[in-house]
């Protein structure tokens, strides 16, 4: 009774806004695929990217919301709000190892992560506030710049800090890095706190509106920009990803545009496909994946880009 | 300098609650998921109704399904789709007890700057969720 009670109220609710529905129905041709095969669609191209996204060095998120968002049937929206999540889960399940181990420093997150967590909000609501389009537009001209970006930047192990600057002094936005591989102790300090300041700010922005995650940025900030060592970069940009990506979606989930059905699969399809990539870091040549990672990713942005000026839609 | 440096009592503090925030969110997130999809719990919206109106901004989804913006899904929380978002809820919000934690860490310590930090980060992450900030095409 109490289920056919609950079927008769779900039926109401949805045939209370028959007009709605009638503008649904207006919708893109239906596809013959049953409902259950776009979750486990999207649970396999999840993992897929899962598996590539270690060995090329390049966030799930990232990758994940132009190439959903350019070849699955959801509205931006949707896909937005889930790439947050699969970028937030995967830095919420590193952030404990990597402060255990001092590859991420809480000292040096916390107040970028604060500067890019209120722009993040920011940048969510900018991105709702857009036409579907124009967010189209700019989240395809963005993906190009991450391949250049990526492409081009270089990476240094040590940073040379002669000395660090009065608001990185004042936080102790400093450590020693234990190297796991060599055990080599390494005192490391940062520099140009106010410019990264400026620059997570804008990364907030970017993250916020297009659900991207934000790794390709906060690690050429951390490393080349304020001196952080490599692998501290890398550790604390996962672990400030934590805190940006959870104000904006709560933004997203706010809005209603956090779906389970989008999002549950892909978060558990890029976790395990991550789990994966780690195991096979050292059998698949890195190399080569990052550059098949990096001309996908080209694709999916031009597809993007495309898609929102109404030539490939 | 001797043996190798134990993390500091902020980062091992919030490591621990971090750990389990993480996944205790995901547990949810799994179980939650796995009642909607057998269909164990009616969802709010019908499985085989999400493809029709999927490809519309999240306003008019919304008002397709009679769901209110912000918290008004909480009301609705018989329904195995909108259960699913406890999972999602709990991995949103999971830092902030961990940032709670380890205030008095830094205070004790005279760091007024980063205690101050934390606590601006949790007024940030509250002020989003409070559903306060929306938008809409």
């Amino acid at each position: 009774m109490r289920r056919l009670a609950l079927l008769a109220a779900t039926g109401a609710a949805l045939a209370l806004a028959p007009e709605a529905w009638a503008a649904a129905a207006q919708a893109p041709a239906p596809s013959a695929m049953p409902w259950w095969g776009w979750p486990l669609a999207l649970f396999v191209v999840c993992f897929f990217l899962g598996i590539v996204a270690v060995p090329a060095g390049v966030g799930g998120g990232v990758l994940f919301v132009p190439i959903v968002g350019g070849f699955f049937p959801f509205h931006l929206d949707f896909v937005r709000g889930a790439g947050l999540l699969v970028a937030l889960a995967s830095a919420l399940s590193a952030g404990p190892a990597l402060l255990q181990s001092g590859l991420a420093s809480l000292r040096l997150a916390l107040p970028l992560a604060l500067v890019a967590s209120a722009s993040s909000i920011l940048g969510a609501m900018i991105g709702f506030a857009l036409p579907t389009n124009a967010v189209q537009v700019a989240l395809g001209a963005t993906i190009l710049a991450i391949v250049v970006l990526m492409a081009v930047a270089k990476r240094s192990e040590f940073p040379e800090v002669a000395k660090p600057d009065a608001i990185s002094a004042a936080l102790g936005m400093n450590g020693v890095l234990v190297d796991p591989a060599t055990g080599r102790q390494v005192s490391w300090q940062v520099h140009r706190t106010p410019a990264g300041l400026v620059i997570f700010f804008g990364i907030g922005i970017l993250a916020g509106m297009f659900g991207l995650g934000a790794g390709w940025a906060n690690l050429p900030a951390l490393n080349l920009l304020m001196g952080a060592p490599l692998k501290v970069s890398a550790g604390t940009s996962s672990f400030i990803l934590s805190l940006v990506d959870s104000s904006a979606a709560w933004v997203y989930l706010n809005q209603g545009a956090v779906l389970p059905m989008i999002a549950v699969p892909s978060v558990i399809g890029m976790m395990l496909g991550a789990k994966i990539g780690a195991k096979l870091l050292k059998v698949l040549p890195a190399a080569t994946v990052r550059k098949l990672v990096l001309g996908l990713l080209a694709f999916a942005g031009l597809r993007a880009l495309l898609k929102g000026l109404g030539i490939w839609t | 300098m001797s043996g190798v440096p134990q993390p500091a009592a902020d980062q091992a503090r919030y490591a621990r609650l971090l750990s389990i925030g993480t996944g205790a969110g995901l547990a949810m997130l799994v179980v939650l998921f796995g009642v909607y999809m057998v269909g164990a719990v009616d969802p709010h919206v019908p499985h085989e109704r999400l493809p029709e109106i999927w490809h519309l901004p999240s306003t008019q989804f919304l008002e397709l399904v009679r769901l209110e913006a912000g918290w008004g899904w909480t009301a609705r929380l018989q329904h195995a789709d909108i259960l699913t978002l406890l999972g999602i809820v709990t991995l949103s919000i999971c830092s902030v007890p961990c940032l709670l934690a380890i205030m008095p860490v830094y205070w004790k310590a005279g760091q007024r700057l980063l205690f101050a930090i934390c606590g601006l980060e949790v007024a940030v992450i509250v002020l989003a969720a409070s559903g306060y900030l929306a938008g809409g095409h």
